[in-house]
């Protein structure tokens, strides 16, 4: 059985974002794996655990800079990694067309995890896109994945905290919530041994992949200001509260 | 003139508020707007809808034993789409809307926009942000069809009149395959009545709410404002509250009209996911906690002694003009 899972190198959720020719952000930030695609590698590996044949392959579509991304990835278990060469920003249709080139050239999924957003776009729609390119059934804010043969009988957190259970059937794509597990952070023998797991390096464009009929582009990029000038609340407990209750009738009139 | 397209989403048959200001907002562009409906009932939605200049709705009809598939809901509203020739599908960026336009733009191989502020269709632009509102972002789109999610509460309700109820016909999508996936069951929910992206008023909690139990007194006095009860990532870390509730990057993304963040420092994390709040109050016992310097109003205090008095005036109604 081979498991993809499907990261993304993204800059740090702390760092300072500044703009660079109005349309694209400085990438000399601190990058780390998207957060949500470190429950998606955990939840591959506890997959890999139950099933004696699978295998974890880590593929990231990226910069040179996405490698350190891979070797996290490879030092949280995965066996091996793909990095899909890039030096462009590539929307999700892109991204989704990439990353199938790529699984295809490796043989094709038998199942394939992803975060369910990356922090940077928050789009979460990388997953449906491949979904309907694969024709695989795509399920997103998955919180519990339990195999079952040639199905997965998995449980999706949506709006409001409400748990829905699905039987999804196998091939399928699977976005990793939070909930789903707690990533177990690598050691430094992980780190060491994952230095020896190899990476193949592709050239998104050797995989030659058709033109799409449609695309997005950033074309302008601002940074927000914040322009908040804090006032206090004074007073005790039912002072501040009666102020609180000012707020919400006079200046928001939500009461 | 380009025909739109508008996903009608409804919870338990009462069409999302937040809809209203988005549909007003498209109608003002001059578009011709059709209602796109899943599974809604014919008169409610001509209703529901009546006033607000839209030209058609479409109920498109869901297979009974299927509509809980969201696949299935997709794959009808894409066929909708396309045999009335909407060229623009617009819908709510809220959480579940996000999903169910992904699904559909992803049917149609188009191009999807989320979090959208202002589209202008001629020039095939629209406003949004990117690395989690810490930047604005103008987006090119290009293609035969756009599919766009629009921000929830951003969009002013426009004051209702009596106008003329909508066409209201129904649609019947070709079947589709979508068996790989098979809905078995909800299971109860455990928390808010109201949706976290959707809600006019957000009480949010932090480290200083000190347990699970004590999120019962934020509840509480949410009740009272039909808020939505949220939380940092401090407080669904130590497990004092599901992960569905966390607002920042790596939680939901929040536009409500009044924030107030009960305990809550105010990483940088956190504001990302909040800081397109109308008001933000700040309550802490550190008057050198980051968001005291990056917020509307802060008090200084403890953070239960203010919450049980302002629950106490909501309940007894006892606080005048």
């Amino acid at each position: 059985m081979k498991i993809f899972v499907c990261v993304k190198h993204v800059p740090d959720s702390a760092a300072v974002i500044t703009v660079k020719d109005d349309c694209r952000i400085d990438n000399r930030v601190t990058h780390i794996i998207n957060p949500y695609d470190e429950h998606a590698i955990t939840g591959a590996c506890q997959i890999r655990k139950t099933c004696s044949s699978a295998e974890v392959v880590a593929l990231c579509l990226g910069r040179d800079t996405a490698l350190d991304g891979l070797r996290s990835a490879m030092a949280m278990g995965a066996d091996r990694g793909i990095l899909i060469r890039t030096d462009q920003d590539h929307d999700a249709m892109d991204t989704a067309a990439a990353l199938k080139a790529a699984m295809d050239r490796d043989g094709g999924p038998d199942l394939v995890f992803t975060g369910k957003e990356a922090i940077d776009t928050n789009g979460g729609e990388t997953l449906f896109r491949l979904g309907a390119l694969y024709r695989m059934p795509a399920m997103s804010n998955v919180v519990s994945v339990v195999l079952d043969r040639n199905q997965a009988d998995i449980i999706c957190e949506e709006e409001k905290g409400t748990r829905t259970e699905f039987e999804v059937r196998l091939p399928c794509i699977l976005g990793a919530a939070k909930g789903l597990n707690q990533p177990r952070y690598p050691t430094m023998p992980d780190i060491i041994k994952s230095r020896k797991k190899p990476i193949d390096i592709l050239d998104y464009a050797d995989l030659d992949l058709d033109p799409l009929p449609a695309a997005t582009r950033v074309v302008r990029l601002t940074a927000c200001e914040e322009d908040r000038n804090p006032a206090q609340l004074k007073g005790d407990a039912d002072q501040v509260a009666d102020q609180i209750i000012q707020v919400l009738k006079h200046q928001a009139r939500v009461i | 003139m380009k025909k739109t397209g508008i996903l009608i989403e409804a919870d338990k048959g009462i069409v999302k508020p937040s809809l209203f200001g988005v549909i007003t907002y498209l109608h003002q562009l001059g578009l011709t707007l059709y209602g796109l409906a899943p599974g809604m009932d014919a008169g409610s939605a001509a209703e529901q809808l009546a006033g607000l200049g839209m030209d058609k709705i479409i109920i498109v009809k869901e297979d009974e034993h299927l509509g809980m598939n969201p696949q299935h809901i997709a794959a009808g509203l894409a066929q909708a789409v396309v045999q009335a020739g909407i060229t623009h599908l617009f819908g709510l960026s809220s959480a579940s809307g996000r999903q169910i336009l992904a699904r559909t733009a992803s049917i149609l191989g188009a191009p999807l926009m989320l979090d959208c502020t202002r589209v202008d269709l001629e020039r095939h632009r629209v406003e949004t942000t990117r690395y989690s509102g810490k930047t604005r972002a103008i987006v090119e789109f290009s293609g035969d069809r756009s599919v766009f999610g629009m921000r929830p509460n951003f969009f002013k309700p426009p004051a209702r009149e009596k106008g003329p109820a909508p066409e209201v016909i129904a649609f019947s999508p070709d079947p589709v395959d979508t068996t790989g996936i098979c809905f078995k069951r909800t299971l109860a929910s455990q928390q808010n009545s109201v949706d976290l992206t959707e809600a006019d008023v957000i009480l949010s909690g932090g480290r200083g709410m000190k347990t699970k139990e004590n999120f019962s007194l934020l509840h509480a006095c949410a009740e009272h404002l039909n808020a939505a009860v949220g939380a940092s990532r401090v407080a669904v870390d130590e497990g004092w509250v599901p992960y569905a509730m966390q607002v920042g990057q790596t939680g939901v993304k929040v536009n409500p009209k009044v924030y107030i963040a009960w305990g809550i420092s105010g990483s940088v994390q956190h504001f990302a996911g909040m800081k397109t709040a109308g008001i933000i109050i700040a309550v802490n016992t550190d008057e050198n906690a980051p968001i005291m310097s990056k917020c509307d109003y802060y008090a200084v205090g403890d953070l239960f002694e203010i919450i049980d008095a302002l629950t106490q005036k909501l309940e007894t109604g006892s606080f005048g003009g």
